[in-house]
C-alpha cells in the first residue's frame, strides 16, 4: 500500500485530472465529491495528505480544512487547497483558514506532482 | 438770600393764601396762623415771624429775587408790584407795568384762552379768557401751579411755571393776586434732550428687535437656569407657542429628548460657546423639526452672566439629504459588492474548464498516456499555448477590472529595488536565454531603497521586460536602475532596454491602448494579451509614477518607470 492522497473535488473533469496524474506518479488516491463525503473517508482512513477544493456543494473548502484541522487525528495531514480562486487575496484567506498549501488553478502537471510531493516530505521530516 | 426757607416762600404749595404786609392794612397787632396754635413755641414762632414782617427783611427778600418773577396785582388783576426777577426775566421795568397791565397781557394769548376752555369744562362754570382764567382757580382756594409762556417786551418767549395765591385781608376777602414765575427755559430743554434720549432708545430697541425678528434662524435668549427670556416669530413658528407662552418657560420643555437640551444649555454655560448641537424640536401640534443650535453665553456691559443666547437652523433638509445620500452610498456599496462577486466568479467560472485543458494537454505533452508523434506534439503545443494565452487574458482582464473600479490595494512601504531586479530577473532571464538573446541588469552601488506598493512596482517591471523579450529576436534586454535626488525629489528610474523590432512613430501614439498589438509589417503576430502597457501604466499612475518611453523601429526601445518621492 503506497501513500495515499484523498482528493476531495466536485468537477469531474478536475478530479479525473487530478487522479489522473497523481495515479501516475504512484500515488493512490481516494476521491470524495464533497465536503461530508470527504471528512467521513479521511475519519475512516486517515490518508496521508488531503487535496481539498474550496466550492463545494454542501460544506466549502474553508469549513472542510477547520474540521480537519479540529481532530488531533487528522490536524496534522497536510492539507492542499487546488482552487480557480485565484484573486488578489485568496492565498492568504485560504492559508488563514488553516491550509498547509495552496495551488491555483488551472495546475500545470509539470510541477502539480513536485509540489504535493514537497507537502508530503516536509510531513515526513516533522 | 436764596438760602431762605421760610413758610412764606412756600406757601402756594402748603397753604392757598398768605397776607402781603404792603397790601395788607395795618392792624397794628399781629393775627397769624401761629398765633392761633398757642403753646410756647407757638407764641415764640409768631414773635419771629412778626418781626420778619414789621422789619420788611422777608418782602425784601422775596421781591428782590432775581431768579423768581414776583408780580402781585390788585383783585382785578392789575400789576401793583413787578419785583426785579420779573424785570429781569420779562424786559419791562415796573414802572412800565405797574397800574397799567395785567398779567395775562404779557401771557400767550392762545395759551390763556385754551386755558379758559379747560377750567370752564374743568369746573363747570364759564371763565373768561383773560386775566380770570389766570387766577380763577387761586381765587376758589384752589392750590394753583400751572405752565405758561410769557412775552418778553422785545416780544420773545419763554416758558415759565407760575404759582398763583390769593391775597386776602383781614377778612378773608380777596385784594389781590401774586404770581410767582420762574423760567422753565433750562428744564424745557432737559425735557427735550430727554425725549430725544428717549426716542434714541426706543429706536435702538427697534433695530436690536429688528435684527432679532429678521434672523432666519429661531432665536431664544434663556437665563442661566434655562429659562425662556426672549424669542422670535421663527421660534414661535418652531414650537408653535406664542411669545408670551414661551418667555418664562424653561427651554428643555420644547424638544423631544428634554435632557439632551437641558445638556446643551450647561455645556454652553461651561464651554461658553457651542455649535452644530442638533435637537429635535417638538411643536405643540406635534410636528417634529430637526434643528442644529449655535448658542453662546451673554453678559451685561458690567460683564456679569444674563444667560445663553441661541440660535437654531432647520436642519430637516439636510438631514433628508444626508440619508438619501447614505442609502445611495449603500446601494453603490451594494452594486460594487455585486460587481466583486461577479468578478470573483468569473475568475472562478473561467479558470475551471481551463485547468482541465491545460491539465490534459500537459498529461499528453509529458507522455504520460504514451508517445506521441511529431505532428501531435505540434498541435498540442499549440493548444497549450493558446490556453496558455487565454489564461493571461483572464488575469489581465480582471487586474484591469480591479484597477478600474479602484479595488486594487497598494501598500506603499519601502523596497529594496535590487532585490526587485533579481525577482525579475529570476523570472524572466531563462525565457530570453532560450530565445539566445543576452540578459543582463545594472544597478548602482550601495542599496536604493524606493518608497511603493513592491508588488505593483514588480509586476510593471514584469510586463515590460517581458514585453522586451518578446519582441526582440536578437541582441540583449536589459534592465537597468538609477536613482538620484534633485532639489529634495528622490527619483526612481527602471530602465528596460531591447535591441527589438521597435515602435514606428505613427504607432507611438496608441501604444498605451489596450488591445493594440503593433507590429512592423509582415511580421509575425506576437503572443501576449495587449493588455500588458495598458495595465503597466494604470499601476504606474496608481503609484504616482509614470512610464517613459523612447524607441525607433527597427532599433529597439526603452521603457522607464519613473517614481519620484520627497
Amino acid at each position: 500500500m503506497g501513500t495515499r492522497i484523498l482528493v476531495i473535488e466536485d468537477n469531474p473533469a478536475s478530479m479525473e485530472l487530478a487522479r489522473y496524474v497523481l495515479e501516475a506518479f504512484g500515488y493512490t488516491v481516494s476521491a470524495a465529491v464533497d465536503g461530508e463525503t470527504g471528512l467521513d473517508l479521511a475519519r475512516a482512513e486517515p490518508p496521508d495528505l488531503v487535496i481539498c477544493d474550496l466550492q463545494l456543494p454542501g460544506i466549502n473548502g474553508i469549513e472542510v480544512a477547520k474540521r480537519l484541522k479540529a481532530q488531533p487525528a487528522l490536524a496534522r495531514v497536510p492539507l492542499i487547497a487546488v482552487t480557480a480562486y485565484a484573486m488578489v487575496g485568496d492565498r492568504e484567506r485560504v492559508l488563514a483558514a488553516g491550509f498547509d498549501g495552496y495551488i491555483s488553478k488551472p495546475i500545470d502537471p509539470q510541477t502539480f506532482v513536485p509540489q504535493i510531493a514537497a507537502f508530503l516530505a516536509l510531513r515526513k521530516e516533522s | 438770600m436764596k438760602s431762605i426757607r421760610s413758610p412764606l416762600v412756600k406757601a402756594p404749595t402748603r397753604a392757598p393764601t398768605v397776607r402781603a404786609e404792603k397790601l395788607m392794612p395795618k392792624t397794628g397787632h399781629g393775627d397769624g396762623a401761629g398765633e392761633k396754635q398757642g403753646g410756647a413755641d407757638g407764641i415764640m414762632e409768631s414773635g419771629r415771624q412778626k418781626t420778619l414782617l414789621k422789619t420788611g427783611a422777608l418782602q425784601g427778600a422775596i421781591f428782590n429775587s432775581a431768579n423768581f418773577s414776583s408780580i402781585a396785582t390788585d383783585a382785578k388783576g392789575v400789576i401793583q408790584i413787578f419785583n426785579v426777577g420779573a424785570e429781569r426775566m420779562l424786559g419791562y421795568a415796573a414802572a412800565e407795568v405797574m397800574n397799567k397791565i395785567t398779567p395775562a397781557d404779557i401771557s400767550d394769548p392762545q395759551e390763556v384762552i385754551a386755558r379758559a376752555k379747560a377750567l370752564s369744562v374743568e369746573l363747570g362754570t364759564p371763565i373768561t379768557p383773560g386775566f380770570e382764567a389766570l387766577v380763577f382757580k387761586a381765587s376758589r382756594g384752589i392750590e394753583d401751579i400751572y405752565e405758561l409762556t410769557y412775552i418778553r417786551k422785545d416780544g420773545s418767549r419763554f416758558p415759565a411755571v407760575v404759582s398763583v395765591t390769593a391775597l386776602r385781608d383781614a377778612q378773608d376777602a380777596i385784594i389781590g393776586y401774586l404770581l410767582i414765575g420762574t423760567d422753565n427755559t433750562a428744564r424745557k430743554l432737559v425735557e427735550a434732550e430727554q425725549q430725544k434720549l428717549d426716542q434714541r432708545l426706543r429706536d435702538q430697541q427697534f433695530y436690536t428687535r429688528s435684527l432679532i425678528e429678521s434672523n432666519i434662524d429661531a432665536i431664544m435668549t434663556t437665563d442661566p437656569r434655562g429659562i425662556i427670556t426672549d424669542v422670535n416669530k421663527q421660534m414661535e413658528a418652531l414650537t408653535g407657542c406664542t411669545r408670551d407662552e414661551l418667555i418664562g418657560a424653561p427651554f428643555k420643555d420644547y424638544f423631544t429628548d428634554p435632557e439632551r437640551a437641558e445638556a446643551a444649555i450647561k455645556l454652553v454655560l461651561s464651554e461658553k460657546k457651542v455649535t452644530d448641537y442638533e435637537l429635535t424640536a417638538c411643536a405643540r401640534d406635534g410636528k417634529q423639526t430637526v434643528v442644529s443650535y449655535n448658542a453662546t453665553t451673554f453678559y451685561d456691559r458690567g460683564r456679569t452672566l444674563q444667560g445663553v443666547f441661541a440660535a437654531a437652523r432647520d436642519v430637516t433638509e439636510r438631514k433628508r439629504f444626508e440619508q438619501t445620500l447614505q442609502e445611495k452610498n449603500l446601494e453603490l456599496e451594494g452594486a460594487n459588492q455585486a460587481k466583486d462577486r461577479f468578478l470573483a466568479s468569473m475568475s472562478h467560472e473561467l479558470r475551471t474548464p481551463l485547468n482541465a485543458i491545460l491539465g490534459f494537454t500537459g498529461t499528453l505533452l509529458m507522455k504520460l498516456p504514451g508517445p506521441l508523434n511529431a505532428e501531435q506534439n505540434k498541435q498540442l503545443s499549440t493548444v497549450q499555448s493558446s490556453s496558455r494565452h487565454l489564461l493571461s487574458l483572464i488575469n489581465d482582464l480582471l487586474d484591469l477590472a480591479k484597477i478600474e473600479s479602484g479595488k486594487v490595494e497598494l501598500l506603499p512601504e519601502p523596497v529594496a529595488c535590487k532585490a526587485v531586479l533579481d525577482e525579475v530577473s529570476a523570472a524572466l532571464k531563462p525565457l530570453g536565454e532560450a530565445k539566445g538573446l543576452k540578459f543582463e541588469t545594472q544597478a548602482p552601488k550601495g542599496e536604493p531603497m524606493v518608497n511603493t506598493d513592491r508588488r505593483a512596482l514588480t509586476q510593471i517591471l514584469l510586463n515590460l521586460t517581458n514585453n522586451a523579450i518578446k519582441f526582440t529576436d536578437r541582441g540583449a534586454v536589459k534592465i537597468e536602475l538609477a536613482q538620484q535626488r534633485d532639489n529634495g525629489l528622490l527619483r526612481t528610474r527602471f530602465t528596460v532596454e531591447d535591441t527589438g523590432v521597435g515602435i514606428a512613430a505613427a504607432d507611438q501614439a496608441k501604444l498605451f491602448q489596450a488591445f493594440e498589438q503593433l507590429g512592423v509589417s509582415g511580421a509575425r503576430r506576437h503572443e501576449g494579451t495587449g493588455l500588458g502597457l495598458h495595465l503597466s501604466q494604470k499601476l504606474a499612475a496608481l503609484l504616482g509614477g509614470r512610464i517613459e518611453f523612447e524607441s525607433e523601429a527597427g532599433k529597439g526601445s526603452r521603457f522607464t518607470l519613473v517614481l519620484e518621492e520627497r
